[in-house]
């Protein structure tokens, strides 16, 4: 299709978006310095670990567990952590009875303040799809049985709600600082494909 | 970018893979950037995320391939709901992309593209 010599072309898309960014640019919709920081915020600082800043303090401060189960948009904002796409937060606390599950069936609506922006296999046509129908074979895909007596809850955020899961505190960490249990808390554990355990770590996931 | 693996060409299985590589939140430039496009217009207020995500589910829903294409129906999206805004025409768009596609000979700044 192009007939360019010396660069390889640059693929259709990718023209695409420097085209509408000039126009909108100049048309002075977007300022482009503008974009790099929204970008660049959302490639690497906006993340997991506000989300698990948000379960750890729930963990060590049930009067902030509560207010979160109650109103998770207000209480996220306590710890100064908002933004697009958090606007309407419900915090699901996973129990030794009910496990949690966030999907969105329609597209890729995630939470983007507390958890960043959804792994790839999020938006994937076979993750929205079975995690509907069939929540406990994709759980094990991920390596997580749930005991047939627990039952399974699906969020599905294709409302104005965006979810998180409060996932359960995992023993033999009764002595851990707040800090501490934030470092074992993963992004999976909040979108409710794993649980946090001992040598779980927040740092092997971006 | 481009190596061996084309990320744009990458199929799923149609089993959902236990423990499947993320990779970064974008795979080309051109996703972050027009992601960040939708955002920040949204955020300026040039129209609300809503409008923007119907026309994302519908592009998705037409485009089951995933997640190659997922970014493709992101800009797809935002360039009709900035079409229908009167933001930027598409006849406006596709003569810029066609004026970048075409290399500019002696004299010009060649593209110095990052």
């Amino acid at each position: 299709m192009s007939t360019q010599h010396h660069n390889a072309p640059e693929a259709e898309p990718a023209l695409r978006v420097k085209a509408l960014e000039a126009l909108l640019t100049e048309k002075g919709l977007i300022d482009p310095q503008a974009l790099d920081i929204l970008v660049d915020t959302y490639e690497k600082k906006v993340g997991p670990k506000n989300g698990a800043k948000v379960v750890a303090r729930a963990w060590v401060d049930p009067a902030y567990k509560k207010r979160l189960l109650a109103n998770g948009t207000t209480a996220i904002a306590e710890l100064g952590i908002s933004g697009m796409q958090g606007e309407d937060m419900v915090v699901v606390e996973n129990t030794p009875a009910v496990h949690n599950l966030i999907v969105c069936t329609l597209c890729s609506c995630y939470p983007w303040p507390t958890l960043g922006l959804p792994p790839v296999w999020y938006k994937s046509a076979p993750y929205r799809s079975r995690a509907v129908s069939d929540p406990r074979g994709v759980l094990k895909e991920f390596g997580l049985e749930i005991p047939a007596n627990v039952e399974i809850r699906v969020w599905d955020s294709s409302a104005e709600i965006r979810y998180m899961v409060l996932p359960e505190r995992p023993k033999g960490t009764e002595n851990m600082s707040e800090e501490q249990l934030a470092e074992l808390i993963t992004r999976d554990s909040m979108i409710g494909v794993a649980k946090v355990t001992l040598d779980s770590s927040a740092g092997s996931q971006a | 970018m481009a190596k061996s693996t084309d990320p744009d060409s990458f199929v799923w299985p149609a089993k959902l893979p236990a423990k499947l590589d993320d990779g970064p939140p974008f795979q080309t430039p051109w996703q972050a950037r027009a992601f960040g496009v939708a955002v920040s217009m949204c955020q300026a207020g040039y129209y609300t995320w809503d409008e923007f995500r119907d026309r994302l589910i519908a592009e998705i829903a037409q485009h089951p391939g995933e997640p190659a294409e997922y970014y493709q129906c992101w800009l797809n999206a935002l360039e009709k709901l900035l079409a229908e805004k009167g933001f930027v025409p598409g006849s406006e768009l596709n003569a810029r992309t066609q004026e970048l596609a075409t290399p500019k000979t002696a004299g010009g700044a060649s593209s110095a593209s990052s």
